[in-house]
């Protein structure tokens, strides 16, 4: 779990410091939408492919809705069970899913792959994501949809195409193993967004979900391990840790370096000496200065969201917690 | 026997100093928080400024406090979310006022200045009012939705703090109760039907039924008992 932050990170880094940012792995893609109104340009990266789509329906897509015949088309009502004998699903009923969901899970997977252009098929899928995220935490709480899946599915595809802008500058969305990328990005801000290793009962993880509907594969652990395997090394392990070597490998010409996490067990000194502690130590050759913001969520639960700030020698890092308001909304 | 008599003494001493001290550590930490009354005071005016004619936030400060003790919040974070109730709207002072005025639909330029507003407040008291560390956090993310679809950080679920939660639905219902230029204003009965519709999909469930067994608890209390 993270609350990717991306006003915090841009109001903690000396004004206009920021025209360019470089992801290798990304946090939830909507949360990046930020960046992308403010018009800075980034090169975002993330190894596990159903990611890479909505990065690439949310970000690379510039204003393209789903066209009226997709819609008319691939949004509809089932009147009668989809295929059931050929359904990949069908293990999740009544443990996750009804039959109903699963035989829209089913259809809507087909006509994702059915619809031929790109941008038009991730944005379908995009949606997707966001009723399966929305049938999870309703079933958690134990409340029924109020609302049937062809229209909960339109209501989310709508809602994403709201949240599309277009972007000012370029965004080069990539789907590439970590290791194999480049050493050279030339992005004036390097974001590590790092999570922890999961605890999350994998039925509630809206990632693996979506990655195992993607993969037409109702394994769900085998959905987490590819998750996993593909991030190797960038989530942080409570007995080993994170590979910072790999981090810095990836800081290419970066002035800045931002890590941000999540944590909501330990007290913050913890993180500090732990976490921040075996970044800066690692990060120290390149970049000397470094500074770490602590943010209040709920105190009672121990639960802080985390910013290091690591800066190269030369370049300014505001040290005093005194944000300027003005530049959060850019055109204030 | 004396044995006896002298062990329940002690059990019932330790008992005594062991409530007598979380007591104290209770009101220790409530004399920290800042003067309800005078932030009370600020929040008319902010209400005043976005045009309420009635009290707006001290209502939604009340109900949210209701619904915090009945999901057994600790008094410190119930604290933190009435402040964040009285505060919420803070960030709305610096969009400029024609676009807060703005009778008809705003552009996406507009709309995007408006989002900025739980940052601006955040911001505001982080840096000039000394209130509890939570709230400005509660004030972010009190336009967060359990489904991600919310802002400023699209977070979703249980990411959303408990008492950003309580926000995001006591200040729907508060605006559901007053009348805007595209709908009338809402009943008791039709904001408890919007909730329930929302709820899974913009609001915690959970915040939402805590929430009716609040007001039905209200409604069936005898007259001039609160």
């Amino acid at each position: 779990m993270i609350r990717f932050q991306p006003s915090w990170i841009l109001e903690s880094l000396p004004p206009d410091a920021v025209k360019s940012i470089f992801l290798p792995i990304s946090p939830r893609p909507h949360s990046l939408l930020w960046f992308k109104r403010l018009g800075i340009r980034m090169y975002v990266n993330d190894p596990v492919e159903s990611r890479a789509v909505i990065l690439r329906a949310l970000l690379a897509n510039g204003f393209e809705k789903l066209t009226e015949p997709n819609r008319r088309k691939f949004i509809r009502t089932l009147d009668k069970p989809f295929r059931k004998e050929t359904n990949p699903f069908l293990s999740w009923q009544h443990r996750l899913f009804d039959a109903q969901q699963l035989d829209y899970l089913h259809y809507w997977r087909e006509a994702a792959f059915e619809i031929s252009k790109a941008t038009q098929s991730e944005l379908f899928q995009a949606g997707i994501y966001n009723v399966i995220a929305a049938w999870i935490t309703m079933a958690a709480s134990g409340v029924a949809p109020s609302v049937p899946p062809d229209e909960l599915l339109d209501m989310m595809i709508r809602r994403c195409e709201s949240q599309l802008v277009s972007a000012a500058e370029k965004i080069f969305c990539l789907n590439m193993p970590i290791d194999e990328l480049g050493d050279e990005v030339e992005a004036d801000l390097y974001v590590i967004p790092l999570t922890f290793c999961g605890r999350k009962r994998l039925e509630s993880d809206h990632d693996v979900m979506f990655h195992a509907w993607c993969r037409g594969n109702a394994d769900l652990q085998a959905a987490k391990d590819e998750i996993d395997r593909a991030r190797k090394g960038w989530i942080y392990d409570w007995k080993t840790g994170c590979d910072a070597s790999a981090m810095l490998s990836k800081a290419g010409k970066a002035a800045y370096v931002a890590v941000t996490w999540s944590g909501d067990d330990l007290p913050p000194l913890w993180h500090d000496e732990h976490v921040a502690g075996r970044l800066r130590e690692v990060f120290a050759t390149r970049f000397p200065r470094s500074v770490l913001r602590i943010k209040a969520v709920d105190t009672g639960r121990n639960d802080y969201d985390f910013l290091l700030l690591l800066a190269r020698p030369g370049f300014e890092l505001p040290q005093a917690n005194t944000p300027d308001w003005n530049r959060v909304a850019g055109a204030l | 026997m004396a044995i006896y008599i002298l062990n329940l003494a002690l059990a019932v001493a330790c008992t005594w100093l062991a409530w007598r001290y979380f007591d104290l550590q209770e009101r220790l930490q409530m004399q920290q928080i800042p003067d309800l009354t005078f932030l009370a005071g600020i929040s008319g005016i902010i209400d005043s400024v976005e045009g309420y004619a009635e009290p707006h936030a001290t209502d939604m400060a009340r109900e949210a406090r209701a619904i915090a003790r009945h999901l057994k919040l600790d008094e410190r974070t119930i604290a933190s979310l009435h402040i964040a109730c009285l505060l919420h709207d803070c960030g709305m002072a610096n969009i400029p006022r024609e676009i807060v005025k703005q009778p008809r639909a705003l552009n996406a330029d507009e709309w995007f200045l408006v989002k900025t507003h739980p940052l601006l407040g955040e911001l505001a008291l982080r840096r000039h009012v000394p209130v509890t560390e939570d709230v400005p956090s509660i004030i972010r993310w009190h336009h967060e939705k359990w489904d991600g679809s919310g802002y400023p950080d699209h977070l979703v679920g249980d990411e959303i703090p408990l008492a950003a939660r309580i926000l995001a639905v006591v200040d729907a219902a508060a605006s559901m109760k007053v009348a805007r230029s595209y709908r009338k204003a809402l009943n008791p009965e039709q904001i408890r039907v919007e909730l329930g519709i929302q709820s899974g999909l913009h609001f915690d469930p959970v915040v939402v039924r805590a929430r009716e067994a609040v007001c039905s608890a209200a409604s069936s209390a005898p007259e001039g008992r609160p």
